[in-house]
């Protein structure tokens, strides 16, 4: 499974051509950028008096309560990951095309 | 031999501090040599194929070791402070030399017996003399002239463990001898060619630094990236500082929660990093549509606690998956020729990776993962008929956005809004419980619901099923029904008794067992059984909510036990009249207010099972059944109850009486839901599991303290 989800995240990031290990070191290395952006991207949609509140429910590991908190304060917040995300993978790849 | 010690003028002060600084030198040399020989061995047994924790140690290693290459030589063959030696090496005929006393000798390690004579006088063979390797004193010193203790490590050992002194450099000079003993092995194991007899110490430095280059080197072999992939990882580095000054812009709290986020991920094994990847989207939106409704939550979090199960979820899934396109599967679901045929074009690649999506990020419950599997499925190459048939079933659109559900507003019934129901965590408490009870009791969410069902395309409902004729969303509900409530031999990790037990209450109307049953009193059986199995409240359809509407609101719901397994269906309609439209101006005016429900004691009672109760207080208790509630009369006090209890037992569900009814089948009812303990021992919370609309049949009625048997915390 790992493989074929390198595979595949590799061919998205137009890696592919690195050797294995190089991929995995920038896979690991893009999946911390993709982690952030995330997290910005729907902090930055949170009323600033509800931020502390979601720190605290993503430091308490209960990713349903999260998720129902996230629902409430930011219904896209799941849109917004996506495009923060493919925002940083194509930042990525113009960077390469450089 | 080489000079008196007589010859050795004192040290200035200068030099004194010139020989002390370069002692520093050759001791960080030392302890960056043996640091990395340590570092090196682990990173080649282990590190590099599996973490890249090191390559940043390595990499700061490699350049301390080239700012000191870049220093002047080391003065390992200068006399340092107090060492008044710096002495030229000789080459010596390893017979010529004895050591007085010296019976053995181990030179690499330098230790001399005891017994060794330290003031002994050596005899120095004459053909010695003068035969100097390297040193800047020249001058020969007499046989007979006697040597300071110091000079003893410079004497050639006995024969017999000369052998395996290949290299022996004057251990004065080495700051630690240990190290360079490691050193040393550590070229033996490598294959470093080594000479025998003795070295000088540039010589002995040159060889040092050669075994540890070969370390570097073949480091480097490993960890240097190309060009390009240094290139890459800087520009992420990069990327990576001005996310971190970005979050800066949120305050403190923002910053320090996103580095720490940002620390935690680096320590997470390289698979788990994958999958998060994965499930934030990278590199799966090629072929993998799969909506993640925990995706951010599970990425924030890191998923540290449902990846422990995913990797059981992803097996069972992908040999499910497998199953099906092998035509071998057991499931019901697998059987079907047009689920099969999803998966028949597809690469098992892409079979992998969408098990792997749906077991990192949906939950354990299989009519959950199913959703996923089946909306991946719908782009895939039989995607229109999926498209169809999700259209027609749930009134799912995959062309659209279906926005997940939030407390604020009922959300149609759809593909998505089925996958998880929404739970609400401790945190949020008893206002927020009571709060989204409200909302479930509106009674405007069945018209609601209704109003989002699609049109029924007939052409796309299977025709095994033999209700092709059936009104709209009959068949496709029957046929999902029937699907869901089959055997799952690869149900993943997790599936739930209760979701069994939800499952069996209709099976004997699923399964058509019955001829006086109707069509359409089978058709919504199916639908409660297939709404349970996948977290989906019972989808009233148009003609259900026509029922509802004929049916005048009563004031007061009624006092009815918890249904489990009806046997008789909740209502009947006949789905052969015609339905005339809803409209708003049609629509009868339903109470917008639950109406209070009165408890059934109001003072401390014997129950029939001789158990006494207090209805005033909130506890819990197991019924006849072996099924746990909690009761009392205050809805604080048993919801508070039932969360005391799971906390103690984190394996327990608790059921507990909603606070308000929920218009159900044209009357208020009574309505239950659960209190479990989800995550990792102290690390989870208590939750609420609340339907994201009406509940499902077997959540409706009243828990009945008749029934119970025994109080569980006293």
């Amino acid at each position: 499974m790992p493989d074929e989800l390198t595979a595949a995240i590799s061919a998205d990031l137009g890696i592919t051509d690195l050797p294995a290990e190089e991929q995995k070191t920038l896979i690991a290395q893009f999946g911390e950028i993709a982690l952030k952006a995330a997290t910005l991207s729907v902090i930055g949609k949170l009323a600033e008096d509800k931020r502390e509140e979601f720190v605290k429910l993503a430091e308490a590991g209960d990713a349903a309560a999260l998720k129902a908190f996230l629902d409430r304060e930011v219904p896209t917040h799941e849109s917004l990951v996506k495009v923060a995300v493919a925002e940083e993978v194509k930042r990525f790849k113009d960077f390469q095309s450089t | 031999m080489a000079k008196s010690f007589s010859e050795v003028p004192p040290p200035s002060e200068e030099e004194l501090a010139r020989r002390a600084e370069k002692a520093k030198q050759l001791e960080a040399f030392g302890s960056v040599v043996n640091e990395t020989i340590a570092r090196l061995k682990d990173v080649d047994t282990k590190g590099l194929r599996t973490e890249y924790s090191n390559t940043e140690a390595l990499n700061a290693m490699q350049k301390d070791m080239d700012a000191l290459k870049g220093e002047e030589e080391f003065a390992t063959d200068v006399a340092l402070a107090g060492d008044v030696l710096a002495m030229p090496y000789v080459d010596v005929p390893s017979d010529e030399l004895k050591l007085p006393g010296a019976d053995t000798a181990a030179p690499l390690g330098f230790k001399l017996p005891e017994s060794a004579a330290v003031d002994a006088p050596v005899e120095i063979p004459a053909s010695v003399r003068n035969v100097f390797k390297s040193g800047r004193e020249r001058k020969a010193v007499a046989a007979e002239t006697p040597l300071p203790s110091v000079f003893h490590s410079n004497r050639r050992p006995k024969q017999e463990s000369a052998a395996e002194a290949r290299i022996v450099p004057n251990p004065e000079d080495a700051i630690d001898r240990q190290r360079v003993q490691e050193i040393l092995t550590a070229a033996r194991i490598s294959g470093a060619e080594t000479k025998d007899g003795w070295k000088t110490p540039a010589e002995l430095k040159n060889e040092l630094r050669e075994v540890v280059g070969k370390f570097f080197g073949s480091a480097k072999e490993k960890l240097a990236m190309s060009e390009r992939g240094e290139k890459l990882k800087s520009f992420l580095s990069e990327r990576s500082n001005a996310l971190a000054e970005k979050a800066k812009g949120f305050g403190s709290a923002i910053e320090n929660f996103v580095r720490e986020k940002g620390e935690e991920y680096n320590k997470l094994s390289f698979k788990k990093k994958l999958l998060i990847g994965a499930i934030l989207g990278v590199g799966t939106a090629a072929f993998a549509t799969v909506s993640t409704p925990l995706a951010t939550a599970l990425a924030i979090n890191l998923g540290i606690q449902r990846f422990g199960g995913a990797a059981s979820a992803f097996l069972k899934l992908e040999k499910h998956l497998q199953n099906t396109v092998q035509g071998e599967s057991k499931n019901i679901l697998g059987r079907q020729e047009w689920y099969q045929n999803l998966f028949l074009g597809s690469s098992e690649r892409q079979r992998k990776i969408t098990a792997a999506l749906v077991a990192a990020t949906y939950g354990s419950a299989f009519g959950s993962a199913l959703g996923a599997t089946v909306q991946f499925a719908s782009e895939s190459s039989a995607g229109e008929m999926v498209h169809e048939w999700l259209h027609a079933v749930l009134g799912h659109n995959v062309e659209t956005v279906v926005p997940h559900p939030t407390p604020t507003e009922v959300a149609p019934l759809t593909a998505e809004s089925s996958v998880e129901r929404p739970t609400i965590g401790v945190q949020s408490d008893v206002a927020e419980v009571r709060r989204l009870e409200n909302l479930i009791a509106q009674p405007e969410a069945a018209p609601l619901a209704a109003t989002e069902m699609p049109p029924a395309s007939p052409e796309t409902m299977p025709e095994e099923l033999g209700i092709s004729e059936a009104p709209s969303t009959e068949a496709p509900a029957s046929e999902a029904a029937e699907q869901l409530s089959g055997p799952t031999e690869s149900a993943p990790e997790g599936v739930g008794e209760q979701s069994v037990q939800e499952g069996q209450a209709g099976e004997g109307i699923v399964e058509g067992q019955n001829p006086d049953i109707d069509e359409e009193t089978r058709r919504r059986a199916l639908e409660s059984v297939a709404s349970s199995d996948q977290g989906i409240p019972p989808a009233p359809t148009e003609v259900e909510a026509q029922a509802d509407i004929e049916i005048s609101q009563p004031t007061e719901p009624p006092q009815i036990d918890v249904i489990k397994n009806p046997e008789t269906p909740p209502v009947s309609v006949d789905t052969s009249a015609s339905q005339p439209d809803v409209s708003a101006e049609q629509a009868p005016v339903i109470p917008t207010e639950p109406p209070p429900m009165r408890p059934e004691y109001t003072e401390a009672f014997v129950n029939q099972n001789k158990l006494p109760i207090d209805p005033l207080q909130g506890h819990v208790f197991q019924d006849a059944d072996g099924a746990v509630l909690s009761y009392g009369n205050d809805f604080n006090a048993r919801f508070n109850a039932a969360q005391e209890y799971v906390k103690a037992n984190h394996d327990a569900v608790v059921w507990v009486q909603a606070e308000k009814p929920v218009f159900y089948d044209g009357d208020w009812r009574p309505w239950v839901f659960q209190v479990k303990y989800s995550g990792w021992g102290p690390f989870g919370s208590v939750q609420a599991i609340l339907p994201s609309g009406l509940p499902s049949l077997e959540q409706i009625g009243r828990i009945s303290p008749d029934r119970f048997t025994e109080q569980l915390d006293k």
